[in-house]
C-alpha cells in the first residue's frame, strides 16, 4: 500500500489541499455573505410586506418564509456533508471531512430554527406550540442525527479517526433520512385524526413562493459563507503544525492590518 | 473441536459459538436486560393510569420503546469487550473476512438478547389486556425489528469505541435511526387491532431486515477497523 | 528475459507514521529477509508499536509502502493475514475461557484445527498443563504470557510481528521464546520483534532503533 503526502496537482485538484483551499476560501467569503445579506433583505420584504394577507390564518402565516427554507436547508445541509463525507472515506482526504465538520454545526441550527419558528407557527394558528406532523417531527429526528455527528467527532480525540468515524455515521445516517421520512409520514397520515398540517400550508400566491425561494437562497449563501469561514478555523486548528499556516496566516494578517481589521 | 474460521461461513460461524459460549458464562448481564424490559413496561401504568382501554391502546408502543431500551443495554457490551482484551484486534487481523465475523457476533447477539425480549413479548402483552391475536402481532414485529435493532446498534457500538461518552452517545446515535423500527414495529400492531392488518408494517420491517444484513456487515466492519487506526 | 528474484522478507520504504498530531518517524526503511529476524529498540513512545501496527495493516502510515516478498502487501487482505502473526500489547485472550478453550478458539481463527493432543503439547510445551483448565482470568500475567507462546508454537505463518512479547516472562519463558522464534528462522520464517530485553536466540538480530528524534537504521 502506497501513500503519498497530498502534492499540489494541476486544475481542481490543487485546492484539495488545505494550503491552497485557504486563501481562495478567504476570498469567497465576503461575496457569499453579501449575497446571503442582500437576498434575505429581499426575501424578508417579499415575505413582510409584499405577500398578501392569508385569509385564514392571518399575519401570523408569514413566519413560514423562515420556517420552510430553513428545514429545506437542514436537509440539504444534512445530503451536502454526507456527500464530503463520503469524499473524504474513498479517497482519504482531510479537507473534505473538514468541510463536513465545518457544515455540521450550521445544519443544526437550521433544524433548530425550523422547529423554533413552526413552534411560533403553531402557538397563534392552532393554539399549541407543537404538532406532530410529518415535516416537524423528520426535523426533529434530523437534528438529532446532526448532534450525534457533533457528538461523535468531539468525543474521539485523534481527529483523523473521528473524520472516519463520523463519516461513516453521517452515511448511514444518509441512506437513513429517507426512510425516517417515509416512515414519520406514514405514521402521521395513519393517525390524522386532526387536520392539523404544517405541510397543509396556504395557498401559495406567486408572491409568496418567490419570497420562499428567495429566503432559500438567502439560507443557502449564508451556509457557504459560515460553513468556509468555519472550515479556515479548523483547519488552522488542525493543521496547526504544518508550515503553511505560518505563512497564510502572516499574509493575511498583513493584508487585513493594512486593511484596519484584525488578523485571525 | 473448533472448525478452522477460514471463509465467511466458517467466520460467522466461529465467532457466533463464540459469542454464545461467552453470554452463556455470564448469564446474570442478559437476565438483567430481561428484568430491565419487564421493568420499564411496568413503570408506565404507574406512570400514566392503570385504565385498561388506555393501557390496551398504547401497549404496543410501551412494549417497543422498552424493546429498544433493553437492547441498548446490551449493544455497548457488543464490541468494548472484545476491543479491551486485544481479541477484536486479532478479529481485524484474520483470515476470514472481517464482516462474517462481526455478522456473527451480530447474530450471537441477538440470538442471546433479542429472542428474549421476543419471548416475553406475550408476558408484556398480558400486563396489558392485549388480545391473543395482538400478541402474536407483537411478537412477529419484535421478532423482525429486533434483529434489525441489533445491527444499528452495532454500527454505532463500533463507532463509539475508544470514543468517551459511552453508553449515553451509542443511546444518542442509535435511537434516531430507529425511528423507523419503531414506528413501522408498534404501528403493525396497532393497526392488526383496528382491522386494518398488519401485513404492510410487517412487510416492511421485513425489507428493513434484508437491508441490514444486506449492507450491516459491510458498515460494522468499516467502523471495527476505524476504530483500530 | 528472466525477472530478477523477488526479495524474499518483509521491506518497508520511506514508511512515516504519526500518533495523533506528532510524527513519530519519517522516511524509515526496513528490510528483513527470510530466515532472518529484527529487534525494534528505543525509548518508550518512540514508535515501536506504531511501526508494528503499521506493518500489520491495523493503523495507516502517513506515507510509504510496506513489501512483502517482493509485491507491496494489501493491509487487511486474507492472503496477508494468512501470512502474517501479529501479537500486540494486548493479550488477545479472554478472561472468561478456559486456557485451553482460548487457544483452541484463537488456533481456529488462525485457520488451524489442531487435535487435541496438539493443543495439549502445545500447552506442555509453555508449562501450562496444569492451568488449561483454569479461567484464563485466573492466571498470573506470565502464564497469560505463556498462551501467547502456545499460539505461536502452533502457528505456521511466515511472518511473526510481536510487541513486547518477552513481558512478564521469567528465564524459562525467554528460553521457550527465543527457541520459538528460532524455529520459526529454521523455517525461513521473518520476524520483527519489539523488545526491551535481549532474547537468548541463535541468531542475533538485526537492530532497528527509533529515536526520540524521529529517525531510524536501516537493518
Amino acid at each position: 500500500m502506497t501513500t503519498t503526502a497530498i502534492r499540489t496537482g494541476s486544475g481542481w485538484y490543487r485546492y484539495a489541499s488545505p494550503a491552497t483551499f485557504y486563501p481562495l476560501a478567504g476570498k469567497m467569503i465576503p461575496w457569499f455573505a453579501a449575497a446571503a445579506v442582500v437576498l434575505a433583505a429581499a426575501g424578508l420584504y417579499i415575505g413582510f410586506f409584499v405577500a398578501p394577507t392569508d385569509w385564514q390564518q392571518g399575519e401570523s402565516y408569514r413566519i413560514i418564509f423562515i420556517h420552510v427554507p430553513t428545514a429545506w436547508m437542514a436537509m440539504f445541509t444534512y445530503v451536502v456533508m454526507a456527500f464530503w463525507c463520503a469524499v473524504s472515506l474513498a479517497f482519504n482526504a482531510r479537507l473534505s471531512a473538514m468541510m463536513a465538520q465545518a457544515l455540521a454545526p450550521t445544519g443544526a441550527m437550521f433544524a433548530f430554527v425550523s422547529l423554533w419558528t413552526g413552534a411560533f407557527w403553531g402557538r397563534p394558528t392552532w393554539g399549541t406550540y407543537w404538532v406532530w406532523d410529518a415535516r416537524l417531527t423528520s426535523t426533529l429526528v434530523l437534528l438529532f442525527l446532526y448532534l450525534g455527528f457533533i457528538a461523535l467527532r468531539a468525543s474521539i480525540d485523534d481527529p483523523r479517526r473521528a473524520d472516519r468515524a463520523a463519516a461513516l455515521l453521517a452515511l448511514v445516517g444518509v441512506v437513513n433520512v429517507p426512510i425516517i421520512y417515509f416512515s414519520v409520514r406514514w405514521w402521521n397520515t395513519l393517525h390524522q385524526g386532526s387536520s392539523i398540517s404544517m405541510t397543509a400550508a396556504p395557498k401559495m400566491a406567486q408572491t409568496m413562493l418567490v419570497g420562499m425561494l428567495l429566503m432559500s437562497l438567502a439560507a443557502w449563501a449564508y451556509t457557504i459563507a459560515v460553513t468556509l469561514h468555519r472550515v479556515r478555523s479548523i483547519m488552522l486548528e488542525r493543521e496547526a503544525l504544518a508550515g503553511w499556516v505560518g505563512e497564510a496566516a502572516a499574509a493575511e494578517g498583513t493584508a487585513a492590518a493594512a486593511a484596519g481589521g484584525a488578523p485571525r | 473441536m473448533n472448525a478452522p474460521a477460514d471463509d465467511a461461513l466458517g467466520g460467522l460461524w466461529w465467532a457466533c459459538r463464540r459469542d454464545l459460549k461467552l453470554a452463556m458464562r455470564s448469564r446474570t448481564e442478559l437476565a438483567v436486560i430481561v428484568v430491565f424490559f419487564l421493568l420499564v413496561t411496568s413503570l408506565f401504568p404507574l406512570a400514566v393510569s392503570p385504565d385498561p382501554e388506555l393501557l390496551r391502546s398504547i401497549a404496543p408502543g410501551i412494549a417497543w420503546v422498552a424493546a429498544l431500551l433493553a437492547s441498548l443495554l446490551g449493544l455497548s457490551r457488543l464490541f468494548a469487550a472484545d476491543h479491551a482484551d486485544g481479541t477484536l484486534e486479532q478479529m481485524v487481523l484474520a483470515p476470514a473476512p472481517l464482516p462474517a465475523l462481526v455478522a456473527g457476533k451480530v447474530l450471537a447477539h441477538w440470538l442471546a438478547t433479542g429472542v428474549p425480549l421476543v419471548l416475553l413479548a406475550p408476558l408484556a402483552g398480558l400486563q396489558f389486556g392485549l388480545a391473543a391475536d395482538a400478541i402474536a402481532v407483537l411478537a412477529a414485529s419484535l421478532a423482525l425489528g429486533t434483529p434489525i435493532l441489533s445491527w444499528l446498534g452495532a454500527i454505532a457500538a463500533a463507532l463509539t469505541l475508544g470514543a468517551r461518552g459511552g453508553a449515553s452517545l451509542l443511546a444518542l446515535l442509535v435511537l434516531p435511526l430507529a425511528v423507523p423500527v419503531l414506528i413501522f414495529g408498534a404501528g403493525a400492531v396497532e393497526s392488526f387491532a383496528s382491522g386494518l392488518g398488519a401485513d404492510a408494517h410487517l412487510s416492511l420491517l421485513g425489507a428493513g431486515l434484508i437491508l441490514a444484513w444486506v449492507f450491516g456487515p459491510a458498515a460494522a466492519a468499516l467502523a471495527v477497523r476505524i476504530a483500530h487506526e | 528475459m528472466t525477472q530478477p528474484a523477488a526479495f524474499e522478507g518483509l521491506e518497508a520504504h520511506a514508511l512515516a507514521c504519526a500518533a495523533g498530531d506528532r510524527t513519530l518517524f519519517e522516511s524509515l526503511d526496513l528490510r528483513v529477509a527470510a530466515g532472518e529476524w529484527a529487534t525494534l529498540v528505543g525509548p518508550n513512545g518512540s514508535g515501536k508499536t506504531t511501526l508494528l501496527r503499521a506493518i500489520a495493516g491495523l493503523a495507516r502510515p502517513l506515507a510509504g509502502e510496506v513489501r512483502w516478498r517482493g509485491t507491496p502487501r494489501r493491509a487487511g487482505s486474507a492472503e496477508w493475514h494468512a501470512d502474517c502473526l501479529y501479537q500486540g500489547h494486548a493479550a488477545g485472550w479472554k478472561d472468561g475461557l478456559t486456557a485451553r478453550e482460548n487457544l483452541a478458539l484463537q488456533a481456529a481463527l488462525d485457520g488451524l484445527a489442531p487435535a487435541a493432543r496438539e493443543l495439549d503439547a502445545a500447552l506442555a510445551g509453555v508449562g501450562l498443563e496444569r492451568q488449561a483448565g483454569l479461567p484464563f482470568g485466573r492466571l498470573s500475567a506470565g502464564q497469560r504470557r505463556r498462551l501467547s507462546l502456545a499460539r505461536l508454537s502452533l502457528s505456521r505463518r511466515r511472518l511473526w510481528l510481536l510487541d513486547e512479547p518477552a513481558t512478564a516472562l521469567d528465564r524459562a519463558g525467554l528460553d521457550v521464546l527465543a527457541a520459538l522464534i528460532d524455529a520459526h528462522l529454521a523455517r525461513d520464517g521473518t520476524a520483527l520483534v519489539a523488545t526491551h530485553q535481549g532474547l537468548p536466540c541463535m541468531r542475533p538480530p538485526a537492530v532497528v532503533e527509533l529515536g526520540r528524534a524521529g529517525t531510524r537504521a536501516a537493518s
